[in-house]
């Protein structure tokens, strides 16, 4: 069985009259299941590194599989479609849309996907009663908290059901105990539902909680704590 | 239907500009077609009064060019130079114009009428007036002219029923100073006089008409003329005037004779109505460019303002195509909006135009004393179709902008 996620010797230059190398020589593997940190000095290319795996950018060497599948040959609207099915994403900044309530806001990946408004629509209610905010679903981004819409971005995030979830900083805006509750979810989607994290942080402390960490300085990785679960 | 919605509500957010932009497509939409009705109801009346007063075709007593002289027709393909022709004296008039009308009446839906037109000296006691004496059959007239209908004294009839009866234009009467039952003086060109009692007043509303054309029998015209028999005009109505170019066409390419519709008759008024109409749709659509310049605006702030949100619906697994649909269709529900409230716009300019009176000096009220407004529904499907084309094409622009945006650069830009 193929691993879900594959790097292979991912690179990433940005060009100009210097061409920036964001990440180089990634090879990293990610199994089903699996919740990994990846941490690093700001700089190191820990967002780069998400947003490739995340299939938001592409790489200029190297490779990036899913399911086992090259996504380099892919059309931008294939990538999309797979972003739908397989991934979501958790920013630092919560990035709701400020004109959806909270339940909208979750709605909009699902609807995008499709099926029947009343069965999504019950999905996206649970999701957020699991979340705890179900007395937040018809509010608007404005009239929560911090830590309520970075869950309600959670919860949008887990809206499709993806196999794979890429968190850039979700916790660099929360309190600590916020940021805690942040990694209690993380831990309890990966222990219960079988969902794979890939989180970047800078807390050690949160990184820790992680089954593998992930290092990375100047773009190259130079410590991985663990490997392929399945 | 989610682009549609996320839409709807992009636009909500920004209620006040979307409606600046509603407004100026509204106004842009008011206008044309208020202008239009304006401009259509005119050149209509004007048509229709034309079509009304003069006979759709007239076939007249000349060639559209001169004769060819024998030495041409004899050497067609030679160099021939005539010198020192001189015309020959003839007698105008339509050679075999009872066989000729006989053979038009035949054609259906064609009404005709013979006539003689000339040029005579009206005199009323110490006035004299130069006017063009009609000579017509008042039966046939009847079917083809509208005299009857625009006598405001007398009867067509009396023209048979009283012996020596002229009709005069009113203010051909007005200038002679002549009313029902005088007797005036007509002198022909050709030296002949002789007495006319007015018979009936017509007004037809031309006033090139009416200060200069009188009615009398053929007969009587003919004897006036000293030209018995003669016939120099023969005029027609048709029951579908869209027909009367082709017909003409067809009529002078058989006879000879020169036959105008009245398309040609009035040519240079009808390409005065084409210069008409390119000015006003290059105002109106001017409006309209303005309203489309608001509504790229309005839509390019909304994408430099939402770039976040676009990159995390990127994110999310919308495609390309969907943020570039999103975006279209704001400018589309603007321009949509703006056609509907245009239309009302319209319906308003309209009312209002059509409660405005005029009275010309004098205080004599002539015509309609108000604007004539065409009622067509094209101009709103027009004005509206426009609208949202422009709509479209002012979005589409940062519609691609927002759809071709980076998330990555974007979500870097706002970490």
């Amino acid at each position: 069985m193929s691993p879900l996620l594959e790097a292979r010797g991912v690179t990433r230059t940005l060009p100009g009259l210097v061409p920036v190398t964001l990440v180089r020589g990634i090879d990293l593997t990610i199994g089903r299941g699996e919740f990994v940190a990846v941490t690093g000095p700001s700089g190191s290319g820990k967002s780069s590194l998400l947003y490739l795996l995340g299939l938001l950018d592409r790489p200029t060497e190297g490779h990036v599989l899913i399911d086992g599948e090259d996504t380099a040959r892919l059309s931008r609207g294939a990538l999309a479609r797979l972003r739908r099915q397989r991934l979501g994403f958790v920013f630092q900044f919560h990035f709701l849309l400020p004109e959806f309530t909270s339940l909208e806001n979750v709605l909009l990946p699902m609807r995008r996907l499709g099926g029947e408004e009343a069965a999504l629509r019950a999905r996206a209610e649970a999701l957020l009663e699991r979340l705890g905010l179900a007395d937040a679903m018809a509010k608007l981004p404005e009239e929560l908290s911090g830590g309520m819409r970075q869950r309600v971005a959670v919860a949008r995030a887990l809206a499709n059901d993806p196999a794979l979830v890429l968190a850039d900083e979700p916790t660099g805006n929360l309190d600590s105990r916020n940021a805690a509750s942040m990694f209690d979810l993380f831990e309890t989607l990966v222990a219960e539902h079988g969902r794979s994290i890939v989180v970047v942080t800078h807390d050690p402390a949160l990184a820790a909680r992680a089954r593998r960490q992930v290092r990375l300085v100047d773009g190259r990785i130079v410590e991985d704590t663990g490997a392929v679960a399945a | 239907m989610l682009a549609a919605t996320i839409a709807l509500r992009h636009l909500g957010r920004r209620r006040r500009q979307t409606l600046v932009s509603v407004l100026g497509v509204a106004l842009g939409v008011g206008f044309f077609i208020a202008v239009t009705s304006l401009m259509r109801g005119f050149q209509t009346y004007f048509v229709a009064q034309v079509i009304d007063v003069a006979p759709h075709i007239t076939i007249k007593d000349e060639h559209r060019a001169p004769r060819l002289q024998p030495a041409v027709l004899a050497h067609p393909d030679g160099a021939v130079s005539v010198r020192g022709v001189k015309p020959r004296e003839e007698l105008r008039g339509i050679r075999n114009a009872r066989g000729l009308i006989a053979e038009l009446e035949t054609i259906p839906g064609v009404a005709v009428a013979p006539g003689l037109r000339g040029a005579a000296l009206l005199r009323y006691g110490s006035r004299d007036v130069t006017a063009t004496i009609a000579g017509i059959d008042p039966p046939r007239e009847r079917r083809v002219g509208n005299i009857e209908k625009d006598m405001i004294a007398g009867r067509l009839e009396d023209l048979r029923a009283t012996a020596n009866g002229i009709i005069l234009g009113i203010g051909l009467a007005e200038r002679l100073g002549a009313g029902i039952g005088d007797t005036i003086t007509a002198v022909a060109a050709s030296g002949t006089a002789r007495a006319f009692k007015v018979v009936g007043l017509v007004a037809t509303g031309i006033t090139a008409i009416d200060n200069s054309e009188a009615y009398v029998l053929l007969k009587l015209a003919q004897v006036l003329q000293n030209r018995p028999n003669v016939i120099n005009a023969i005029r027609l109505r048709l029951d579908d005037v869209r027909g009367a170019e082709p017909l003409a066409r067809r009529i002078e390419a058989a006879h000879g004779w020169r036959t105008e519709s009245w398309e040609e008759a009035n040519r240079n008024v009808l390409s005065l109505f084409v210069i008409q109409n390119a000015i006003m749709f290059s105002v109106v659509g001017a409006i309209l460019l303005v309203a489309a310049f608001g509504i790229y605006s309005i839509i390019s702030t909304v994408v430099h303002e939402k770039a976040r949100d676009i990159a995390i619906l990127k994110s999310l697994g919308f495609t390309e195509g969907d943020i570039l649909r999103i975006f279209t269709i704001e400018g589309v529900l603007v321009g949509a909006a703006g056609a509907v409230l245009g239309a009302l716009v319209g319906e308003g300019l309209i009312f209002g135009l059509s409660q405005v009176r005029f009275e010309e000096a004098g205080g004599v009220i002539r015509g309609t004393g108000g604007f004539i407004l065409a009622r067509e529904l094209w101009p709103y499907l027009a004005g509206g179709g426009f609208a949202l084309l422009a709509a479209a094409v002012a979005a589409l622009v940062p519609a691609r902008r927002a759809a071709s945006l980076n998330p990555v650069e974007i979500v870097r830009g706002a970490a």
